[in-house]
């Protein structure tokens, strides 16, 4: 249970590392005139490592593929599969991370392996600023008591 | 059982909301817990665990039920409209039309409180309404 609810903390750092336009150079808007459904960068077959101070890895998250809106500014990610060092792992079809909200969504079946346990459920809604994460429907969950 | 507190815990609900500044993770909807004999079933479950260490978990339910197998082989069960356990006191509060059975013996009152590690149960004393009824079926030695 403790792990499970360190969890929306985790996807908070994970979410700062998905504004790639850190990595990739910041877009300058006023030149842009974006259709609002125009993909302004893709990425395929992906891993992004986020390294702590004293070097080692936080973090990884991988996808088959990500998606990111310029106008919308959402990022679809597809097959993301996340593993942190505190022996978090959560994998899911697809997730959709709004930078303007601040919210990470899913419909589908979400599966998170914790150290002490399983959570699994349909649907997940991670609202960030408020450290906030909910499973929407069917939550099966078992913790290993210590 | 002994071996339920070693047993991992089994939670399953409709939907579930993990509020980490409130430091509360919160089931909803057809909300069984499981933990070896132990059985759990309520509408809501509230687990408050400030600093990720849980102090208490809120149960309610039109009833919230709860069932556990004895070491003595008898089946103990509860009902009230809400339950709640206080994990360092190890207290059980049952408030609302609560009852507790063991076996067949039966005890019922609005507010019933059990301390989990004594055995010690407390009763009544909410006005009125907080009236105890109790039935406790001697145990019938066998015919020599």
């Amino acid at each position: 249970m403790k792990h499970l609810l360190t969890l929306s903390a985790v996807l908070l750092l994970i979410l700062l590392i998905t504004q790639l336009e850190d990595y990739l150079g910041k877009t300058d808007f006023s030149r842009l005139t974006p259709q609002k459904d125009q993909i302004d960068y893709y990425l395929s077959d992906f891993s992004i490592m986020a390294v702590a101070a004293d070097g080692t890895v936080s973090y990884e998250m991988a996808g088959r593929h990500l998606s990111h809106w310029q106008g919308k500014r959402q990022s679809r990610i597809i097959a993301p599969e996340v593993n942190t060092s505190q022996g978090f792992k959560l994998h899911t079809d697809h997730l959709l991370y709004d930078q303007v909200t601040r919210e990470i969504t899913t419909d589908a079946d979400v599966f998170i392996n914790a150290p002490n346990g399983t959570m699994q459920s349909t649907g997940l809604t991670a609202k960030l600023d408020d450290n906030l994460l909910r499973f929407d429907s069917n939550v099966r969950s078992t913790y290993q008591v210590k | 059982l002994k071996t339920d507190v070693a047993a991992p815990v089994q939670i399953e609900a409709d939907s579930a909301v993990f509020d980490k500044l409130a430091g509360t993770a919160s089931y909803d909807g057809n909300v069984s817990i499981i933990q070896g004999s132990l059985e759990i079933r309520a509408a809501h479950i509230e687990i408050n665990a400030p600093n990720n260490e849980i102090i208490s978990i809120i149960a309610t339910g039109t009833p919230v039920s709860l069932k556990q197998k004895m070491d003595n082989g008898k089946l103990a069960s509860g009902k009230a409209r809400e339950m709640q356990y206080l994990v360092k006191e190890k207290r059980l509060i049952l408030n609302g039309d609560a009852e507790l059975l063991q076996d067949q013996d039966r005890f019922s009152s609005n507010h019933i409180e059990y301390l989990t590690d004594t055995g010690q149960l407390k009763a009544g004393g909410k006005g009125k309404a907080g009236r105890v009824s109790a039935v406790f079926y001697p145990t019938n030695k066998t015919a020599e």
